[in-house]
């Protein structure tokens, strides 16, 4: 069970404080791969970073009884002067992993990333390809009930892709994911419901095709600095529609198709209006 | 997708998976203990830098000062003290000086080296804060005994009378640079500019805490300001536990180090809980 709880989050910019959520409560469905979407700046992140840990609200908070990974494939925290054994070291220390636990989870970590000699070499020395394979494999070698992925599916090359995928795969055996991504393919992929973030509430969408509808059809244009999807599609069993930058509408009210449990933002000052 | 065959990697669950299955969740105590013992290795590790000069300036700086200050008082008319070794005297009040110094300035650049672990959930500041001073407490500690050594080594008379004694003392300082240390890893978090000042601010500190004088040989009208520095009592009274005749100032007293130590704890934990969000944000 993850439940948020009276969850506000801010942060000031330019002396401006600006709320991601406030007072935002909800339980999130069990056993199930979350994939959050919403546009750029609706708080996805944000949202994936409270639930992680990484982040602290500034008020309420995240209830949780399951154990949940640091977002999957950071490579941000290695120590540069320490090799990525000594750091890998490290993580499993801290995850409580000791004796041949310990020795057991480096091991796998070493022939995960396949860096030979490099495993021992301080991390500074690596190219940012083989941090993120220390990385991924670091993460890969924990059982944790969710794994927070914030688009980090498409590192390194052919090979090591294929093989990450395959790791994560079976991974979704035991492990749930939080998956950020603007990739659809990878939502139909690994997800099996929608979480769609927006104007500091969530929706909940059972379908998946429900879900990536209601996120294409919002009305609010994509920010053309940064283009949505670079979709590789990756299995293209249904052809997937590149994000339609959508063109001039008229305010249509998003129609949520079926939208479970539409949970309305708590702010209580605007009443349903469809999309601000 | 097609996936590329390659060779199946088994999860290192797979053997452990029973033990994983029926793995007790760990107690808050479990997981910091945990958390700051791997801060502590980790730590040890980068301590010194990658070529491990580090380590040799750990025992050159008090080294040095120790000699820099004995050739210094070797031209003066220095003040018979009958019974103290006057190397053996300097020892004992650089260290106590240098082991303070060094946790209250390695707290307040700890937040810069260590803000991208905080992506571990169990990783807080006051973990990597506790773990630098344990370590800085018990690196100093041991160059100090090493120094005491060579000391003997060169003939000297080094006698630790009452180690108890000196253990508490030398743990109330400790504490008290965790607590200076808090309140200035909080201040400079929040103007970093500070950092230099403080720096700039332990050099009249070191020759107001009787590092190379015994306060008794102040002249009694000064000594009631000199005795606001706790510093100055610290050493003082791990001199005492040194030396059989060495006379102590009224004024100097354990009760007084212990509660700056609390004062200080109480007002940097205050500081840091106030401002845990903002440090633990990277």
């Amino acid at each position: 069970m993850i439940e948020l709880r009276n969850l506000t989050k801010s942060y000031v910019t330019k002396g401006k404080r600006r709320y991601v959520f406030r007072n935002l409560s909800y339980t999130f469905p069990d056993d199930v791969s979350i994939g959050l979407m919403g546009r750029n700046g609706a708080g996805k992140s944000t949202l994936m970073r409270l639930i992680g840990g990484i982040d602290t609200p500034d008020r309420g908070r995240v209830h949780t009884d399951k154990s949940i990974s640091w977002p999957v494939g950071l490579s941000g925290s290695f120590q540069g002067t320490l090799s990525a054994r000594d750091n890998v070291r490290f993580v499993c220390r801290i995850y409580g992993a000791k004796g041949d636990a310990l020795r057991e989870k480096v091991r796998f970590v070493e022939d995960f990333a396949e860096i030979g000699d490099y495993f021992d070499q301080p991390v500074k020395t690596y190219s940012s390809g083989m941090r993120s394979r220390v990385a991924f494999g670091l993460s890969m070698a924990f059982d944790f009930d969710y794994l927070l992925i914030d688009e980090v599916m498409a590192t390194g090359d052919a090979h090591f892709r294929a093989k990450s995928q395959q790791v994560l795969q079976e991974k979704c055996s035991r492990s749930k994911m939080i998956l950020v991504s603007h990739n659809m393919a990878d939502i139909r992929k690994h997800c099996n419901v929608v979480l769609l973030v927006q104007d500091g509430g969530v929706t909940l969408f059972e379908d998946i095709e429900a879900g990536i509808r209601a996120y294409q059809g919002d009305p609010k244009p994509v920010t053309p600095v940064t283009p949505v999807t670079p979709v590789t599609p990756v299995t293209p069993v249904t052809p997937v529609t590149p994000v339609t930058p959508v063109t001039v509408t008229p305010v249509t009210p998003v129609t949520p198709v079926t939208p479970v449990t539409p949970v309305t933002p708590v702010t209580p000052v605007t009443p349903v209006t469809p999309n601000n | 997708m097609p996936l590329i065959p390659h060779k199946n990697y088994p999860s290192p669950q797979d053997s452990t998976r029973k033990k994983a299955s029926n793995r007790m969740k760990r107690s808050p105590w479990q997981i910091q203990k945990t958390v700051i013992l791997a801060l502590l290795l980790r730590e040890l590790k980068t301590r010194f830098g990658a070529h491990r000069l580090g380590v040799i300036w750990l025992f050159l700086e008090p080294a040095l000062q120790t000699a820099l200050l004995m050739f210094i008082f070797s031209f003066m008319q220095k003040q018979a003290l009958i019974g103290i070794e006057f190397p053996v005297f300097l020892l004992t009040g650089v260290m106590p000086f240098l082991m303070f110094k060094s946790i209250a300035m390695r707290l307040m650049n700890s937040l810069e080296g260590n803000k991208a672990l905080f992506a571990y959930r169990h990783v807080t500041p006051m973990d990597t804060f506790v773990a630098r001073a344990v370590l800085e407490a018990l690196l100093y500690l041991a160059v100090f005994f090493i120094l005491a050594c060579g000391l003997i080594a060169l003939g000297y008379r080094v006698e630790l009378l009452r180690p108890l004694e000196f253990m508490s003392i030398i743990a109330t300082l400790a504490g008290m640079g965790l607590g200076l240390g808090l309140i200035l890893s909080v201040l400079a978090d929040a103007v970093p500019a500070a950092k230099t000042f403080v720096g700039m601010a332990f050099m009249p500190l070191y020759l107001l805490s009787g590092i190379f004088f015994p306060l008794t040989i102040i002249p009694e009208q000064y000594r009631e300001w000199l005795l606001w520095n706790p510093l100055l009592h610290a050493i003082e009274l791990v001199r005492a536990t040194f030396f059989v005749n060495y006379s102590v100032d009224n004024g100097i007293s354990f009760a007084y180090i212990f509660s700056v130590t609390i004062v200080l704890m109480f007002v940097g934990l205050w500081l840091y809980r106030y401002r845990r969000l903002e440090m633990a944000s990277s």
